[in-house]
């Protein structure tokens, strides 16, 4: 794959990179409309969070007294860390925005970043709650951290590349042509489900729908935002749960655009792929309950478990 | 006039020497406590009422009083139950409970009211003390290591009624939480000093609107008593009716958000579709969706007939009623997912429930058989209406939540052979002296029903002009709220939300 850089390869890929991102609250809308649809609800308009978030943009900040500038810069940082993955993913796209920068470790440990503000942020309000949010967050991203590096890790034994953009190349042009073993990217999907719906506060971990204070974790966190910081935080959200389905996305059935005559197909194929996932979350959060929270790590260990043997598969493969 | 619903009393206050003793025995006869309540006598003395529930194989209540000007007894060393009655009396009227473990306001915080100034004396003249700070509210701390206090409402991040829970913590598990309710005290008791038993009984049927009927018929119980009125057969049918169609749409809806704040939407919704269909169903019964002013003094009103459109309507709604509460009782007893969430958690034993003599759901599920339409039936209880009791040993929350479906069940049986039963249409809905104009006649009763959440208890004197002198009202959440501090204890703090809901108190009703 040549990494070499031009001016198709950049227009192209900031295109990507817009694209993604204004896709983020579609999908996230999706979920919402599909589950009202399931409960016999007529259900949001499917484009309702772009109106919410152009809602929160034009209201006015309420910061309680014992903010900090950490409640200040905080949204920002952690709008900018998924911002940065999301733009490292090779969507429809081969050379994307952040190609060069997207080392599996650089993205475990920039998502870790994300969380490190998250918490900050939760402790420096002085609510009740964001505490308890946050050192329950600490206590979910502990839990699946290691399973996310061993996703990666796997990934990168059995390509061989250390990058994510050279991850997928690799699984498009060899496994998909029948001269590897596919098996290996289907396990790392299940333990990637598993960790999408816990990283994005998805029934059974967490109840994104919630107004009850004391179940909360993700949004008892952003309790106390208000006006745009919140919108942010919605929309860093949002763009989280894109992160998530993209991989899964690409592992499931990588069909990526070398060329820009493949864009259209390979984005209409992305957008299929996110929405089956969409439907799958939305099956999932409508057949369970949520968790007792201290059940909740036994779904992490499965997770771990799963990830675990694949890693130990893909060592076997070399 | 029923025989049920007597009580038990010596005419005359006993000495306060002679309290503790006295209520040491009655306890020792197994009975609970019913509710403490005073009563100022205009001349400087105060009548301190007690009562307690019926023994077994009795429905006769059974009453103390005590005179008192300063200070009075506290019998809480014998049964905790008491402690908020007599925080309520301390705050209500000025005297002080001896001996007393937890003295702190229940209702007037010193927050925002001067505690000096107690407004259900006769000589308060109602002038409301100036809005500032008298003083502080002392919260139980908890110390140690690593313990955090989380306090949680009044206003909560959803929209529900006020309440203040403040837990204290080390991580999840709670130590020990503390509640402190009646922010939105309405003086409902004042209120209904000085009016007539018939308007006194359009405030008391708005006192918590979901248990409108419940509530209103303890109200006619103590009031027909009094004023010696014969209830015609027809609207004894239809008051029961209307009784147990309320009961119903309150375990729908508990059991809707049951699932709803495990997150099982699907299901939640479910059974508020089902709600919805009983609300348009009481409506087009009682012509109000909460079934307010549908009972009248007497009897019901003409609007309340039950007629054969009526009667085909119900029986739909029953039939979809039953199959959806089949629906629900198989999730919650075969879907792991949901029983082990629910399993376990929020117990509250049996000697708690004794001791903090709760009712309802509560007590049932707790292993007490207390049942206000078994022990001391009214209208057509015990009689055409046979009810069975139900109860659980675990108390926890899948206990209350079964309990619930089989009343659930239990009540749609008891509509139908009501609706097959009911009395040729035609005969009077109230008796005719009462249409033309409602007697006037001085005394006191009580009235005891069971609403949905328990135990309903009316206290009514009226004077020489018919009109309420003093009128007590005495909710089964007034009751059963103490005991939420207990069924959290050993649970962790995010559990806390299904232990409320599984109990549903109601918060208007505890705050008169």
């Amino acid at each position: 794959m040549d990494i070499s850089l031009n001016y198709e390869k950049l227009l192209l890929g900031i295109l990507q990179f817009i694209i993604i991102i204004a896709l983020a609250p579609f999908f996230a809308g999706l979920i919402h409309k599909l589950k009202q649809n399931f409960r016999g609800q007529k259900g949001i308009n499917m484009f309702q969070f772009y109106f919410n978030f152009g809602k929160l943009l034009r209201k006015g900040v309420v910061l309680s007294d014992e903010a900090s500038y950490i409640s200040i810069i905080s949204p920002y940082i952690i709008l900018s860390v998924y911002l940065i993955v999301l733009g490292m993913m090779p969507a429809f796209y081969i050379y994307s925005l952040f190609s060069r920068l997207s080392d599996i470790i650089v993205i475990v440990y920039t998502l870790g970043a994300g969380v490190f503000f998250l918490t900050l942020y939760s402790l420096d309000q002085g609510s009740p709650f964001g505490g308890l949010g946050g050192e329950r967050e600490w206590f979910f991203t502990m839990l699946s951290e290691p399973s996310l590096i061993f996703i990666f890790i796997t990934l990168a034994i059995y390509s061989r590349k250390g990058m994510l953009v050279s991850i997928f190349d690799f699984i498009q042009k060899n496994a998909l042509g029948g001269h590897f073993s596919i098996a290996i990217p289907f396990i790392l999907l299940i333990s990637l489900f598993i960790l999408g719906l816990s990283e994005n506060a998805r029934i059974p971990i967490d109840n994104p729908e919630t107004h009850l204070e004391l179940t909360m974790i993700h949004e008892a966190i952003i309790l106390e935002a208000s006006g745009k910081y919140l919108g942010i935080f919605e929309y860093s959200s949002y763009i989280k749960l894109s992160i998530f389905l993209t991989l899964m996305s690409l592992i499931i059935f990588p069909y990526i655009a070398y060329t820009p005559i493949d864009i259209p197909l390979a984005l209409g194929l992305y957008i299929f792929k996110m929405a089956m996932f969409c439907f799958m979350i939305s099956i999932v959060e409508s057949l369970n309950p949520k968790m007792r929270l201290f059940r909740a790590p036994n779904l992490l260990s499965i997770a771990f478990i799963i990830s675990l043997i694949a890693m130990i598969l893909s060592i076997r493969g070399v | 006039m029923t025989a049920s619903n007597s009580v038990d009393f010596q005419g005359e206050p006993i000495g306060r020497e002679n309290l503790l003793e006295t209520v040491a025995g009655v306890k020792h006869e197994g009975v609970y406590l019913l509710g403490i309540f005073a009563i100022d006598n205009g001349d400087g003395s105060f009548e301190i009422k007690y009562f307690f529930g019926p023994e077994k194989n009795s429905s006769t209540v059974k009453a103390l009083s005590i005179l008192a000007s300063i200070d009075f007894p506290s019998i809480s060393g014998i049964m905790p139950a008491a402690k908020i009655y007599e925080r309520e009396i301390m705050d209500m009227f000025g005297l002080f409970p001896l001996n007393h473990p937890d003295l702190k306001p229940l209702m007037l915080f010193p927050e925002n009211w001067d505690g000096t100034v107690h407004p259900l004396k006769k000589d308060w003249d109602k002038t409301i003390p100036e809005f500032k700070k008298y003083g502080e509210y002392p919260y139980k701390k908890a110390h140690g290591n690593g313990v955090f206090e989380i306090p949680v409402g009044p206003v909560h991040a959803g929209i529900i009624e006020p309440g203040h829970f403040r837990f204290s913590m080390r991580g999840e598990p709670v130590l020990q939480l503390e509640i402190r309710h009646f922010w939105k005290h309405r003086g409902i008791e004042k209120l209904c000093e000085g009016k007539t038993v018939s308007e006194a009984l359009k405030i008391v049927s708005r006192i918590s609107g979901d248990n409108s009927a419940g509530i209103s018929l303890a109200y006619l119980e103590a009031s027909e008593k009094i004023l010696g009125i014969e209830i015609p057969i027809r609207a004894k049918f239809i008051r029961v009716i209307l009784a147990e169609i309320e009961r119903l749409w309150n375990h729908v809806r508990d059991i809707g958000y049951i699932f709803m704040d495990m997150g099982y939407t699907p299901k939640a919704q479910a059974m508020f579709v089902l709600e919805e269909d009983i609300l348009r169903l009481n409506k087009f019964v009682a012509s109000h969706r909460y079934m307010f002013d549908a009972l009248q003094l007497g009897g019901v009103a003409s609007a309340s007939d039950i007629d054969i459109n009526k009667t085909g309507a119900i029986r739909g709604v029953l039939k979809s009623a039953g199959e959806k509460l089949k629906k629900a009782e198989w999730y919650i007893l075969n879907s792991p997912s949901v029983t082990d969430r629910i399993e376990l958690a929020g117990k509250i034993n049996k000697k708690t429930a004794e001791e903090l003599s709760l009712c309802g759901i509560c007590a049932r599920a707790s292993g007490l058989r207390r049942d206000s339409r078994i022990e001391m039936p009214y209208l057509l209880y015990g009689e055409t209406v046979q009810v069975s009791q139900k109860t659980f040993e675990e108390g926890d929350i899948l206990a209350r939540t079964r309990i619930r479906i089989m009343e659930a069940f239990e009540s749609i049986n008891i509509i139908q052979n009501l609706l097959a039963w009911l009395p040729e249409s035609g005969e009077d809905l109230i008796p005719k002296d009462c249409a033309e104009g409602v007697p006037v006649s001085s005394g006191w009763a009580i009235g005891n029903t069971e609403t949905p959440r328990g135990n309903a208890f009316f206290y009514i004197k009226t004077g020489e002009d018919g009109n309420i002198e003093r009128l007590k009202y005495i909710d089964p959440s007034f009751r059963n709220w103490p005991s939420i501090q207990y069924g959290i204890l050993g649970g962790i703090i995010a559990d806390f939300p299904l232990v409320n809901k599984s109990m549903n108190l109601s918060y208007a009703g505890n705050d008169l």
